[in-house]
């Protein structure tokens, strides 16, 4: 029995039994793509009344809804605002603002010096009433994230302060 | 040139220097861990290519050291030339490659995550651990995003009976392909994982957001080299089994006889209290095994089983606490300064206490809510005298509504239609109405309305806030959960004529016990019993008081210790191995037997349980091997004479039957992992008598060369002990992948086995080099208990990792005497062997 063949014979036989094992998920995945009971997942798209905060051209829009007196938006804002000084492609950022005056907004802009260096690829928009805001989430606490497509289906919401540089990075 | 560095490429001194370095550097990562967080030991330990010790010592880290041993095996595998003698060697190398490879394969192409689904809300965000437990999920860096989408539509988390304790947790989720407009559902609970598109989702844990507001944790990992080690680890199995085989084709089938059995297929004097069931941490369990772990927990002593069961009857029936009749001990005089104390070696009374700690009452409402961790050792022992104290002060309070204690006069029972004499104030609760009546109509006479306002002022007194849940002696009406007197009292929808009746019982046993009356007392205990007895399993009952009653453990001490010191005073040589193994193992076997009959699950799930199995394990190996190797006797009555001491000193009270957290309870992989790597203690622990057996006999009689014999054995029991830690271990891996989708985690516990299988190879290993070392290898297999205890015990004493089952303090300085003392006999041994030999 002293053959090479045997030696190598063995360990082909070891290899073909590894390659199986790397591939038995993706068999045994094919499978279960058959048993796939139907069960559909409402509640995708965006609502028409924030409609308007899309960009059509853009695949991606994320809304970050805050405001200038909740304490963990305030926290996490010098992070996104570090963040989106270098442009994201493909991306759109709205920051909604809700139920702050329109001079806390600007006198809050001004001190960041966003009113004559905008950030690139960002919209501030105001929202004093909590219209929007109230029509994407009816039970809005701040801070909250959406990241919808371009067609306007949700692809993920974020309830709380988010870690902006590896969320981003996914982007 | 090319041909010398071959030579040491394959020799047996670089191997051996290989393994000392990577039990080196998994010893050094383990110690890391006690004191910075593990993914950052893990980093700086396991996966770095060079490691600097101290700053300043540079080693080669784990990574190359690996790729250094799978080349070198690999030249082995390619050198040797393969012959059925050889075989088993050239599968077990070639085993160990694939192990290394698939590690690589792990850690270069796998990715973890988790994914924090919030009830009906649809995410695909795969996220990292958080660097610290204050971060909200939210804020978890972000991995990367799923192919798909996880809605969860169901999170349950069911405990077990009567506790705070999970039995399990289960999501159910919806998942939807991307850019499917539909999805399929899928039910993830602890050990079930959902496979899907390569990802794996495992369910983890949970996390409240906000209260109420419960989102499922569930881990998702992908990785497509996920069973590669377990085919390693099944050619590992079969190559050493095979040579294990080779070696000794005679007790082949004994080994298979003990294979079969780590196959898991799935268990006081009791007068007293004698057939009465009472639920307790989540078990029903007889109130004699209550009685033994709740007495001399709040006494803070230990006490003896009888006197527990009669304290107990004192306190419930009697008013012994409230009359500070009990003297609960005091350990930390840190605490008794705390508390402004006078010390007092007797204890101090509940009143005394209770006195003591009323200024502490605001700072102790902020304790409760903090978590263990953020708690200094004196808050600790101040919360842990609180409960003490609370659970000592609800033990009367349990049978106060039907202790009768209410005096009706003549002319109050004529007035509600109460019998005269002493009523229970239940009994008085349900003449309610009639007492109300004869109030509100002022049809009786003053004297009496004066009596019945008084009997409704008793009753509101001994109301408590909250029913207490400590001694919940009432079967369910329905479902599982025990109820104590005043629980059933208060369910809705009132008694069930079975309830009424156990509560009837107990009034009449609290009646009868402070005026020693028997008749009372038996006859209230027979309706206890009949009304427990369908919600009672009566054969295992009866079972854990026998064994409560005459613990097996210890009786089978009786007749080892005999055993023992008839060996080693020689005149009953015959005869002893026969009374202590025999007797023994009877014991033990008795002991392992009943609790798996009253648990219903496999013996080893504890550390306590696992020793004494490696003690069984360790007595029938020292009857297998006893007739053709006779030093295996008495070294496997010694072991297990100690291993039975040590698991006394590893429980807490009498019960040593927990109820066992979520993730350990009924696993297959579990099973044999645990009963797989106990079996490998027992036969490292063996390796080590057998050694000094050998040691011995060359100081004896002065030539190595006789015990050519000896020699094969004790090779074959290394080569066994290595067969059961390296395939326990790896099978620990099997269960870790199947229940959190990682194979490996540098844990602890997980290094500690590992380093025992390294020090094994090692040893297996110096037995090839030539010319053959025999002192230092007899040392090294020598000192194979110490490592055991360091990795078995040793590493519990980090306090850190995932197999906190095991836990304990305490045993630091008895771990300590024993390592020093071992590693003192050994050398003295091979001393005094190498100056007989030269």
């Amino acid at each position: 029995m002293n053959k090479l063949w045997v030696k190598f014979l063995g360990l082909a036989l070891l290899a073909f039994a590894a390659f199986v094992a790397v591939e038995w998920d993706a068999w045994q995945q094919a499978r279960l793509r058959g048993q796939v009971v139907a069960a559909p997942v409402g509640g995708g798209a965006i609502p028409a009344l924030a409609r308007e905060l899309l960009d059509a051209e853009a695949p991606k829009t994320v809304i970050h809804a805050w405001a200038t007196w909740c304490p963990p938006c305030m926290v996490e804002m010098p992070k996104i605002l570090d963040m989106l000084q270098k442009p994201h492609p493909g991306v759109v950022f709205v920051m909604l603002n809700e139920d702050d005056e329109p001079e806390t907004l600007a006198r809050f802009l001004a001190a960041k010096g966003l009113d004559k260096a905008p950030l690139p690829g960002v919209r501030w928009v105001h929202d004093k009433e909590q219209v929007m805001g109230q029509a994407l989430l009816p039970s809005l606490k701040l801070p909250t994230t959406w990241v919808y497509d371009g067609t306007g289906v949700l692809l993920q919401r974020m309830d709380g302060s988010v870690d902006w540089a590896t969320f981003l990075n996914v982007l | 040139m090319t041909q010398c560095a071959h030579e040491v490429l394959v020799g047996i001194p670089l191997l051996l220097g290989i393994l000392v370095l990577l039990m080196i550097l998994v010893v050094l990562g383990t110690l890391a861990q006690a004191h910075m967080p593990l993914y950052q030991a893990q980093a700086l330990y396991f996966n770095a290519p060079l490691v600097w010790v101290a700053g300043v010592l540079p080693l080669p880290g784990v990574p190359v050291v690996l790729g250094l041993l799978a080349f070198t095996l690999l030249l082995r595998v390619l050198d040797d030339p393969l012959t059925w003698r050889k075989a088993p060697v050239f599968v077990s190398h070639v085993a160990v490659i694939l192990l290394i490879l698939a590690g690589m394969a792990n850690t270069m192409g796998s990715r973890m995550g988790y994914v924090v689904a919030a009830p009906g809300i649809s995410t695909r965000l795969w996220q990292k651990e958080p660097m610290d437990d204050a971060t909200p999920p939210s804020a978890w860096p972000v991995l990367g995003t799923l192919p798909f989408t996880v809605v969860l539509q169901k999170f349950e988390r069911v405990n077990h009976p009567g506790t705070d304790v999970a039995a399990s947790f289960s999501s159910e989720v919806v998942v939807v392909p991307e850019g499917a407009g539909q999805g399929f559902k899928a039910l993830i609970s602890m050990n079930k994982p959902l496979r899907y598109d390569g990802y794996t989702l495992y369910q983890a844990s949970y996390v409240e957001v906000e209260p109420g507001k419960v989102s499922s944790v569930l881990a998702v990992v992908y990785d497509r080299s996920r069973l590669l080690p377990y085919l390693a680890t099944a050619v590992l199995a079969l190559g050493l089994l095979w040579r294990l085989g080779q070696k000794m084709l005679r007790r082949w089938l004994l080994l298979f006889v003990i294979g079969v059995f780590l196959a898991p297929s799935g268990w006081a004097e009791g007068a007293l209290w004698d057939g009465l069931a009472v639920q307790h941490l989540g078990r029903l369990k007889p109130m004699a095994t209550m009685a033994g772990v709740v007495v001399p927990q709040i006494l803070g002593r230990g006490v003896r089983e009888v006197e527990a069961q009669a304290l107990l009857a004192d306190w419930m029936m009697t008013d012994a606490v409230a009359e500070g009749k009990v003297k609960l001990t005091l350990g930390s005089p840190s605490l008794i300064a705390k508390l402004g104390l006078k010390p007092s070696p007797d204890g101090y009374t509940v009143p005394e206490l209770v006195v003591a700690l009323r200024p502490l009452a605001p700072a102790l409402e902020q304790w409760e809510v903090l978590p263990d961790k953020a708690l200094t050792v004196r808050q600790k022992e101040v919360l842990e005298l609180v409960g003490r104290v609370e659970n000592v002060l609800a033990i009367p309070r349990t049978l106060v509504m039907v202790r009768p204690s209410v005096m009706i006069n003549p002319d109050v029972s004529a007035a509600v239609g109460l019998p005269v004499g002493l009523a229970s104030p239940w009994e008085v609760l349900s003449r309610k109405d009639a007492i109300m009546a004869a109030l509100v109509d002022k049809k009786v006479s003053p004297p009496v309305q004066q009596e019945l306002v008084r009997m409704v002022a008793f009753l509101k007194a001994v109301a408590p806030e909250r029913p207490n849940g400590l001694l919940r002696l009432i079967p369910p009406a329905v479902g599982d959960v025990w109820l104590s007197p005043w629980m059933a009292l208060r369910e809705e929808g009132g008694v069930s004529a079975r309830q009424a009746q156990a509560l009837k019982g107990w009034g009449m046993m609290a009646a009868a016990y402070p005026a020693v009356e028997s008749v009372g007392w038996l006859e209230g205990k027979r309706l206890v019993c009949e009304a427990e007895a369908p919600a009672v399993p009566t054969f295992r009952l009866k079972l854990e008081e026998l064994v409560v009653a005459y613990p097996p453990l210890l009786w089978s001490l009786l007749p080892m210790g005999l055993g023992l010191l008839g060996f080693l005073w020689g005149r009953m040589r015959f005869l002893a191995p026969w009374v202590g193994l025999g007797g023994g193992l009877l014991g033990i076997s008795l002991g392992l037997l009943s609790r798996m009959v009253i648990l219903g699950r496999p013996p080893v799930a504890t550390l306590y349980e696992s020793v004494v199995f490696v003690a069984w394990v360790v007595l029938a190996l020292a009857v297998l091997f006893g007739r053709k190797y006779p030093p295996a006797r008495v070294g496997g009555l010694a072991l297990a004479i100690l291993l039975i001491g040590v698991s006394f000193f590893l429980t807490q009270g009498n019960d040593t039957m927990g109820v066992l957290i979520a993730v350990l309870n009924t696993r297959f992989w579990l099973g044999v992992h645990v009963l797989t790597i106990t079996a490998g203690y027992a036969f490292a622990l063996l390796v080590g008598a057998g050694a000094i057996a050998c040691l011995v006999h060359v100081i004896l009689r002065g030539r190595a060369e006789a015990m050519e014999r000896a020699q094969r054995w004790l090779s074959a029991l290394i080569l066994a002990a290595v067969l059961f830690t390296a395939v326990g271990t790896l099978l620990g891996g099997v269960w870790a992948s199947e229940s959190w989708g990682r194979f490996w985690g540098w844990d602890p516990k997980e290094n500690g086995a590992l380093v025992l299988t390294l020090w094994l190879i090692a040893v297996m290993h110096i037995r090839m080099m030539k010319p053959f070392p025999l002192l230092f290898w007899l040392g090294s297999a020598a000192l194979t208990p110490v490592v055991v205890a360091l990795s078995w015990f040793g590493v519990n004493l980090l306090s850190v990792g995932l197999h906190s089952y095991g836990f304990i303090s305490g045993v630091a300085g008895g771990l300590a005497v024993f390592c020093l003392g071992a590693v003192f006999l050994v050398v003295l041994l091979v001393l005094g062997a190498w100056k007989r030999a030269v």
